[in-house]
């Protein structure tokens, strides 16, 4: 079974079939918006057991994630079995390297199956001086602003939100992040002086970013490694 | 207009540049030269740099790919990268051509995350592209020092690529609330990712090193290019001003 696991033959059939699924939903997506159209708005096991009812049409997708699961048990086992019986001493960072580089991969991995199975997403559409609760959330816009920056083609907005009588300033690109979960302004209309306030809990995005850290030390020793590796000669 | 026009003398001095030999070399380093400075008057133009559209953003890729030129010359013979790298370098331009130019930004891209992603990608699509010519090189001399430099560039391209998701991602949750979604765009960039990974490793299998391995590797290069340029008009994946 380890054996199995740890041979780079699996890896490249898993991942080959894997990117051809990944192939056959980039074609199949666009051509069925009407079933594909809420699947970005929650965690996607909720959204596949909502649509039960379309499974046939679906069915890429749980084989995908059976693809991928094998992908993360072959990724983890193969860098653990590299890093118990191949790590010496004068070997440390040649071969520690990808392997820290891989289980970057593997907790990225992760983080995206969390995210498929836990977390929410919630839109509120607020005026300003409105009051809401939501998700156990007391929210209330106190006021927001419109300005514009020069080279810029859209209007930027400034929402001062007051989450649990918090105050936050939400704008483009800067959400606010109150008791794990985010507070953001999707978009805000100046005339009606109207605000999309989406409300995200996503426990995989701490797992995303553990993993991220990880590669990017993993790719920094590969780098280091390989930049000095010499090449025979011979041309 | 004066901007295409520029565009296309650089491309017809990198054309005559595939003569080769030391004439070649001039032709060469004259488009590298009008190129930089295009790119430089694009950036002053602007005033940010360059990487907020996709007509800047191949420009400067293939600037990079043509940059490379100095690593190569170390390495392989100057014909051999006159025949082919100019032809690359003249694809990717020619690509910014038929891309609207749009001159502005939006709120969303004033973070240092968008540009940590862009650049990065801009610069690990020109790793891919230069180690298919390393590739496309090996497949014609049969040397095994080309095949390692194809290796050596596509594991640096990925590694390039790798962080450009990283900052991609961390820009778009930033902003949106998402860092991954389900459109045929990041299926298709997940596949160029995947395909690049299954390459590096296919090279570590018996029956698949050396040539089959090397085709492999080349073959990503039209795949990174239909993952950026093909999947909006011919899949109808939303559309991205980068």
């Amino acid at each position: 079974m380890l054996k199995f696991f740890v041979s780079i033959k699996t890896y490249l059939w898993v991942t080959g079939i894997g990117m051809g699924i990944f192939l056959i939903g980039s074609f199949y997506i666009p051509k069925n918006l009407a079933i594909f159209s809420g699947i970005n708005d929650m965690p996607l096991i909720k959204w596949l057991l909502l649509n039960n009812n379309v499974f046939d049409k679906l069915l890429w997708i749980y084989v995908l994630i059976a693809i991928m699961l094998l992908v993360w048990v072959s990724t983890l086992i193969c860098s653990l079995d590299a890093i118990i019986k191949r790590t010496t001493r004068k070997t440390f960072v040649r071969i520690l390297s990808p392997q820290i580089l891989h289980i970057g991969i593997v907790l990225v991995i992760l983080g995206h199956g969390i995210s498929a199975l836990s977390g929410y997403k919630h839109d509120v559409s607020m005026t300003a001086m409105e009051s809401y609760e939501v998700r156990g959330f007391n929210m209330k816009v106190n006021n927001m602003d419109f300005f514009k920056k020069p080279g810029e083609n859209s209007t930027r907005w400034r929402v001062n939100l007051e989450i649990d009588n918090n105050m936050h300033i939400l704008e483009v690109g800067k959400p606010a992040f109150y008791n794990n979960v985010g507070f953001f302004v999707k978009s805000a209309r100046e005339k009606k002086q109207l605000a999309i306030i989406g409300l995200i809990y996503d426990p995989g995005v701490l797992w995303e970013i553990i993993g991220a850290v990880v590669f990017v030390v993993g790719a920094a020793g590969l780098f280091y490694t390989k930049f000095n590796e010499r090449l025979p000669s011979g041309t | 207009m004066a901007n295409i026009l520029t565009i296309l003398v650089f491309i017809s001095l990198y054309g005559l540049s595939l003569l080769g030999g030391k004439k070649g070399t001039v032709y060469f380093m004259t488009g590298l030269i009008f190129h930089g400075g295009y790119i430089l008057y694009r950036s002053f133009h602007l005033g940010w740099l360059p990487v907020t559209e996709k007509y800047d953003i191949l420009l400067s890729m293939s600037f990079c790919v043509a940059v490379s030129f100095f690593y190569l010359k170390k390495k392989i013979d100057l014909n051999q990268i006159l025949d082919i790298l100019p032809l690359f370098v003249i694809i990717l331009s020619l690509f910014a051509v038929f891309q609207p130019r749009m001159d502005t930004t939006e709120p969303s891209m004033d973070s240092v995350w968008f540009f940590v992603h862009l650049i990065f990608h801009i610069l690990g699509y020109a790793f891919f592209t230069v180690s298919t010519v390393a590739g496309i090189i090996y497949l014609r001399k049969k040397s095994v020092v080309y095949e390692m430099i194809q290796y050596r560039l596509t594991l640096f391209g990925w590694l390039l690529f790798s962080l450009s998701l990283i900052g991609g991602s961390t820009w778009f949750f930033l902003t949106y609330g998402s860092y991954w979604l389900w459109t045929a765009k990041e299926l298709w960039i997940t596949i160029a990712w995947f395909y690049y990974s299954f390459y590096l490793h296919s090279r570590m299998k018996s029956s698949l090193s050396g040539r089959p391995a090397v085709i492999i590797g080349v073959i990503g290069f039209p795949i990174i290019i239909f993952s950026y340029l093909g999947v909006m008009p011919i899949l109808g994946s939303p559309w991205s001003q980068f």
